[in-house]
C-alpha cells in the first residue's frame, strides 16, 4: 500500500490533479496523513501539505476534509497569482514576451518565438511601463526552486533548463543581491 | 552514498513500531530521489507513529526544503555536538540557514573526522564561508538583531528557537571587548530555554 501511495505522490505531475483513489482505502493511515497536512498547513508550507491531503485523500476517499483542503490550497496559488505556473500557462498558450534575440526565456523554456506579448499589452507597451525582464526571470527560476521544494534538479526540469545553467541563473541573482 | 544517505541507514536497525518503519524507510527512499516534500511527509507520519529518531530525519528534510528553523526544532536545538557526526552536520546546515553562525561554527568544529573525509572537505567549505562573519567584531546592531528575534520566537511559543537565538546574542556579545548587549542577552537566553518561563 505504501508502495503504491509513494508512486500516486511522486508519479503526480501537477499536485492539484485530480487525486487516483488507493486500491485498498485506509481511513486511519488516511488520518496521519492529514494529520500531518494540518501541521504544514498551519506552518505555512503549502506544497508539503498538499502532499500530505494528496495521500490522505487516495487512502480515503471519503475524507472531505483533506479532499477541502486541498481544494483550498490549490484555489489559493492560483488566486495568489503564482507567478510560476502563470508563466507556464502563457506559454503553453504561446502568449509570451520575447525581447529579442538571446531572450533567456526563449531559448531556455522552448517559448514559441516571435511572440511578442503579455496579455493584451504587446512589448513596446510593457517596456514602456518598466517591465523588468531581470526580475521576471528571478521571480519564475525561484518560483521554479519553490515549487520543486529547494531541490535543484527538479527545479531546473521544471524550468527546461540544464542544472548548469540554474545554477549559474542564481548565481547571478546572488551577485546581483550583493552589489544592491 | 550521501552523507544523510548515511544518516538514513539507521533506519532499518532503529526504525521502531512496524508500521512507523514503513514510513521512514519509505520517506528515506524518497529523500534520496530528492523528493523531499514527501520524505518530509513520511517522517512525520513515522514521527506521530512513535518511530524513534524521527524528528531527527524530518530535521534533515527540513534543512533541504530550505526550512532552517523548523529544522532546528525538529532537532531540538542547537547545542552540541551530539552522537551523531551526519545529524550534527546537517544541525549546523540549519543553524547556518538560520543565521546562527555561532552555533553553526562550533558544531562544524566538533566534527574533525567523525563522518570521514568526504564529510570533513564539506564542513571545511562551510566553515571558510562561516569565518568572514565571525572575524569581525560584532556589532551592537547585530546582537540587537539576535535578541529582538529571541524575544519574537519566545512570543510565538517557539522556545528551542528563542533559546538559540539569545544564545547566539549572548555568543556575539562575549566577543566584543565591551561585552556590550551581553546583559540584555544573558537573562533573555536563560528565560528563553525550553524549561524557562514561557
Amino acid at each position: 500500500m505504501i508502495a503504491a501511495l509513494l508512486a500516486l505522490a511522486i508519479g503526480a505531475a501537477d499536485a492539484c490533479a485530480a487525486v487516483e483513489p488507493a486500491s485498498t482505502p485506509d481511513p486511519a493511515a488516511a488520518a496521519r496523513y492529514r494529520q500531518v497536512g494540518d501541521a504544514e498547513r498551519a506552518a505555512g508550507s503549502r506544497d508539503t501539505a498538499v502532499v500530505a491531503y494528496r495521500a490522505a485523500a487516495a487512502l480515503d476517499p471519503a475524507d472531505s476534509a483533506s479532499r477541502n483542503a486541498l481544494r483550498a490550497l490549490c484555489m489559493g496559488g492560483t488566486a495568489r497569482g503564482d507567478q510560476f505556473q502563470d508563466g507556464l500557462r502563457r506559454m503553453r498558450s504561446g502568449d509570451l514576451i520575447l525581447v529579442g534575440e538571446g531572450d533567456v526565456r526563449s531559448e531556455h523554456l522552448g517559448a514559441p518565438s516571435a511572440v511578442a506579448n503579455i496579455g493584451q499589452k504587446t512589448a513596446e507597451q510593457l517596456v514602456g511601463e518598466g517591465f523588468s525582464l531581470d526580475a521576471f526571470e528571478r521571480d519564475l527560476v525561484l518560483a521554479a526552486v519553490r515549487r520543486a521544494g529547494g531541490n535543484k534538479t527538479n527545479a531546473a526540469r521544471l524550468l527546461g533548463v540544464s542544472r548548469r545553467r540554474l545554477y549559474s541563473l542564481l548565481a547571478s541573482f546572488d551577485q546581483d543581491g550583493r552589489e544592491e | 552514498m550521501s552523507h544523510a544517505g548515511l544518516l538514513l541507514l539507521g533506519f532499518v536497525l532503529f526504525a521502531g513500531p512496524d508500521d512507523a518503519g514503513e514510513h521512514l524507510l519509505a520517506g528515506a527512499r524518497l529523500f534520496r530521489e530528492g523528493s523531499f516534500p514527501e520524505a518530509l511527509v513520511e517522517f512525520r507520519v513515522a514521527e506521530n507513529l512513535g518511530a524513534r529518531d524521527a524528528r531527527t530525519y524530518a530535521g534533515v528534510a527540513l534543512v533541504k526544503l530550505d526550512r532552517p528553523e523548523e529544522a532546528i526544532e525538529a532537532f531540538g536545538g542547537v547545542d552540541g555536538p551530539g552522537n551523531d557526526a551526519v545529524a550534527d552536520y546537517y544541525r549546523a546546515l540549519a543553524a547556518y540557514g538560520a543565521r546562527l553562525y555561532v552555533a553553526a561554527e562550533r558544531l562544524l568544529a566538533a566534527e574533525g573526522d567523525r563522518a570521514g573525509p568526504r564529510l570533513a572537505d564539506t564542513v571545511a567549505k562551510l566553515r571558510a564561508r562561516i569565518a568572514p562573519a565571525l572575524a569581525q567584531e560584532p556589532k551592537t546592531a547585530t546582537i540587537e538583531w539576535y535578541a529582538t528575534r529571541c524575544e519574537a520566537r519566545r512570543r510565538e511559543r517557539r522556545p528551542v528557537l528563542a533559546a538559540a537565538y539569545c544564545a547566539e546574542a549572548a555568543a556575539l556579545s562575549a566577543r566584543r571587548p565591551d561585552r556590550q548587549g551581553r546583559a540584555e542577552a544573558a537573562p533573555s537566553a536563560r528565560s528563553a530555554t525550553p524549561g524557562g518561563q514561557p
